[in-house]
């Protein structure tokens, strides 16, 4: 039984890092957006002109934004790059609120920033995962593309083509799932990087069920709100009633606390495990 | 749905020309697919339809503009077309070109000095002049040897598409021109009516497609499949032959549907089918009869989509995704584009190398009227809920059209395009929103009456663009003739745009204000300024837009909200649409939902890469 709710720094933590998220999206998204909303808002429609007249404006829009759109690319890549270091770093917050009951954020942000070290060695090897399965994608896409064409089936011949992008998706989960056991290891077990990196292959190897079904049941969980949100927007795209504008506001909102939140809860699972590996080591 | 309800266009045989037979073509071909050549021979019966004699031929051998990497063809191809070369290069071979009376005309047959390094054209000089209304006959052998698919030419494995395999006789224009050109990469093609009867010859297994009904076979014969194709009324034959083919019919009014498929994409096929059960009878009630008794739609297989988007008569190629979404309607939009060709190329045969707009931009102007007609306002042509706005087929032509950096004349030449590129959203887009245009100025019943009545006056002919604009001059009068002519023979670049809005309110308790309207560009067309103030009421305006500035004075009970100019949209030639609508001064429309959004995939990507 997972002792949530009494946990003291998990729902803090889960709203703090939602809105810290949302408000750095928002920010990124006023910057990006606003020689957009400049040419807009001089236009009756407002952001409503978009889903007008067949697409008529919004390709002007494009076409009058077309200086700018290189630098909101740059933008917001770097945006995205410098929040993914900052989270390599703060890796290890969740795995010890997930294995420490009661555990202040504070405490868990120190804990992990003094770990960075291990962290940032176990962030390279799943990094350097990540490009093996894309590179094992690339090659089996590249290989099933050349295969299809000897076929004549045209339905075989796009699943060939796609096979890469199934095995490289795949494997960029399973990475995830040893990636953030490893981290789980590292964090309530103080090991090194290449101790944990063993210790999460070995639990998932002997728990592959438990370990990888969860990982996934979670990452379901978190994918199935986005996808929710993404349904919500998508049959209210174009309307401008303020009914519909709150209602989307609040489903993208409450997703992407909803997305944090079955993360977090992932990593308290981890960590129940892992503790109660350490304890029967013990 | 379709709209034409009211037109009552019905197609009756009364009103279907008879078609001229200038270049009669009788073959037997020969496909050997593991060469991946055809070799034929039979007779080229040629009446000389001009008011001169002539003592000299001039033959038309398009694939040879694939036989090297010097070839006008692939001098003038833009990179980012055809690939500097084919694996395999394709060669036409005349072998034999003998009169009936058995004088060998090889000899002195020449490629045109003017053009080095290429031999898409041959004169062949005639031992005796061919008088007004005489007729010559040449015994003719060759071998055509097809390249790997380039320029929706040749073969991939063991699919072929065979076109421009045999040699053409050039158009002899009734001064006693000839309009002969060596194939340039811009270019299609420009031929003669008459009657084909060609006897494809091909190994078992293979499923033919071809131009024209089969009238004979297929049938074993000294160990080959043989069959007959017979077609009068056209200008060019294509075939195609797979192993693979699966096929789906259907009898669509009179005519036999066939549609050649790779195997898995039966749903493309059937897409196609109920696509074309649509289409046909709105083609028919637009622009006039179908008269042949066959179509024949092609699907390429995979790794062959070159091969895809080409019209030949009564034989087109399109392409299909099996697993791709009904409303995205891609596959639509092509098919019915190639299929519009039978109109404009097929039965209305205008020079295509030198006014490529006449065929490709009416054609591109019918496909979108026709989505309008069969998938509803717009034309939409990207219509996925979820998955962001919908993009309609007539947008669609008029961002192409408005893109255009650098105005050209729409009456050029294919040569005279710099590059594919201009060439595409000068001679399919712009051409295609200026009858769009004409459509929005006149009504959609009074300019598909026009429209027909080109098509009628044109059709199994040769028109220019005079054939078009003294149509336009007798249906509809000398200012629309001389709108055409500026719009098709003369660069333009067309704007309005709001370009102020204010009111202030007076003592006597009334807002009065202004709105200012720019012009750039040509067309001086009267349109509406509508002023919408802040309660939402709206006052229409006709303004004569005969000046490059108009301001048009406000005058309401409530403070001006927002100015729009031509919100009918009955000029969408425009260059920017976007402009034509603005706030007063002070007021802003609301932007914040679009920020939202934004932010919200922004925070998609942070959580992906973040906790
Ligand atoms: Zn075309």
């Amino acid at each position: 039984m997972i002792r949530w709710i009494s946990t003291g720094g998990r729902i803090g933590v889960v709203l703090g890092v939602a809105a810290i998220e949302l408000g750095l999206a928002w920010l990124l998204g006023l910057a990006s957006t606003a020689s957009i909303t400049e040419t807009l808002s001089e236009h009756p429609l407002g952001f409503a002109a978009l889903h007008a007249q067949g697409g008529r404006l919004l390709g002007d829009v494009i076409a009058l934004n077309a200086q700018a759109w290189a630098p909101i690319g740059v933008l917001l890549a770097v945006a995205v790059l410098a929040w993914a270091v900052v989270w390599m770093l703060l890796g290890g917050m969740f795995p010890v609120l997930g294995s420490t009951a009661g555990v202040r954020w504070h405490r868990a942000a120190a804990e992990s920033l003094r770990r960075a070290p291990t962290l940032l060695g176990l962030a390279s090897i799943a990094g350097a995962g990540y490009a093996l399965a894309a590179f094992a994608g690339y090659a089996a896409t590249g290989w099933g593309a050349r295969t299809a064409l000897t076929r004549f089936d045209v339905r075989v011949v796009t699943l060939l083509g796609l096979v890469g992008w199934i095995l490289g998706g795949a494997l960029a989960g399973l990475i995830t799932v040893w990636h953030d056991t490893a981290r789980a290891h590292a964090m309530a077990r103080g090991k090194t990087a290449m101790q944990s990196s063993g210790a999460a292959a070995l639990q998932m190897a002997r728990e592959p069920l438990s370990t990888v079904a969860a990982g996934v049941g979670y990452g379901l969980v978190a994918w199935s709100y986005l996808g929710a949100a993404w349904a919500i927007s998508g049959l209210l795209d174009g309307k401008t009633s303020t009914a519909a504008l709150v209602t989307v506001m609040a489903a993208q909102h409450l997703a992407v606390l909803g997305r944090v939140h079955a993360r977090m809860k992932w990593f308290v699972w981890l960590g129940q495990r892992v503790s109660l590996a350490k304890a029967r080591a013990e | 749905m379709v709209a034409a309800g009211a037109l009552l266009l019905l197609p009756s045989l009364a009103d279907a020309q008879t078609p001229p037979r200038v270049a009669d073509y009788t073959f037997t071909a020969t496909l050997d697919p593991v060469r991946h050549t055809v070799r034929a021979d039979g007779t080229i019966r040629w009446t000389n339809p001009s008011s001169v004699a002539v003592s000299e031929l001039w033959l038309h051998q398009y694939l040879n503009g694939f036989s090297g990497p010097r070839t006008y063809f692939m001098r003038t191809r833009s990179a980012s077309t055809w690939p500097a070369h084919p694996p395999h290069w394709g060669r036409l071979a005349i072998e034999s070109l003998r009169t009936g009376d058995g004088a060998d005309l090889l000899p002195t047959a020449t490629p045109d000095p003017a053009v080095p390094e290429d031999d898409s054209q041959l004169r062949v000089a005639l031992p005796r002049a061919v008088a007004p209304g005489a007729t010559i006959e040449l015994a003719v052998r060759f071998t055509a040897t097809l390249p790997e698919m380039v320029a929706r030419t040749g073969y991939q494995g063991s699919f072929h598409l065979v076109a421009q395999w045999f040699p053409k006789v050039a158009v002899l224009e009734p001064d006693g021109t000839w309009a002969h050109f060596p194939f340039h990469a811009n270019s299609e093609f420009y031929s003669d009516f008459g009657r084909y009867d060609i006897r494809i010859r091909y190994p078992r297994g293979y499923t033919i497609g071809a131009t024209g009904p089969r009238v004979e076979g297929p049938a074993l014969v000294d160990g080959l499949m043989e069959q007959r194709h017979v077609q009068e009324g056209i200008h060019d034959f294509a075939f195609t032959a797979w192993n693979h083919f699966r096929r789906a019919d259907r009898r669509i009014q009179r005519v036999e549907v066939h549609v050649l498929h790779p195997p898995g994409n039966e749903r493309g096929a059937a897409r196609t089918l109920d696509l074309l059960s649509g289409a046909l009878p709105a083609f028919e009630r637009r622009f006039g009869p179908y008269p042949y008794p066959v179509l024949t739609v092609v699907l390429p297989p995979p790794g062959a989509s070159a091969a895809g988007g080409m019209e030949y008569p009564t034989l087109i190629t399109t392409g299909s995704f099996w697993w791709g979404p009904r409303r995205a309607r891609d596959v639509e939009y092509v098919t019915l584009h190639e299929f519009g060709h039978q109109y404009f190329y097929g039965m209305v045969a205008s020079n295509e190398h030198r006014y490529p707009f006449l065929d490709e931009g009416f054609c591109e102007y019918a496909t979108a009227r026709v989505m309008e007609d069969l998938f509803g306002r717009g034309g939409p042509l990207l219509d996925l809920p979820m998955l962001g706005p919908r993009l309609d087929a007539w947008s669609w032509e008029a961002l192409g059209s408005s893109g255009i950096a650098h105005p050209l004349a729409l009456d050029l030449g294919a040569d005279q395009f710099p590059t594919w590129g201009r060439y595409g959203e000068h001679v399919y887009s712009r051409a295609a929103i200026v009858l769009r245009t004409m459509e929005r100025r006149l009504g959609t019943r009074l300019f598909t009456a026009t429209l027909r009545a080109y098509v009628d006056r044109a059709r199994f002919s040769h028109p220019t663009p005079e054939t078009f604009y003294a149509v336009v001059r007798e249906q509809l009068g000398p200012p629309w003739e001389a709108f055409a002519r500026t719009a098709f023979g003369t660069p333009w670049r067309y704007n309005l745009a709001v370009t102020g809005a204010s009111s202030a309110r007076e003592p006597d308790g009334r807002w009065r204000g202004y709105a200012v309207v720019d012009r750039e560009g040509p067309f001086d067309l009267p349109v509406n300024v509508v002023f919408t103030d802040v309660r939402g009421s709206r006052s229409v305006v006709r303004i004569p837009n005969d000046r490059v500035m108009t301001i048009v004075p406000y005058d309401g009970s409530a403070a001006l909200r927002s100015v729009s100019v031509d919100p009918e949209v009955t000029l969408p030639l425009e260059e920017r649409r976007l402009d034509n609508a603005r706030m007063a001064d002070g007021h802003h429309a609301p932007t914040l939902p679009l920020i939202g959004r934004v932010a919200y995939w922004i925070a998609f990507a942070l959580g992906s890469v973040g906790p």
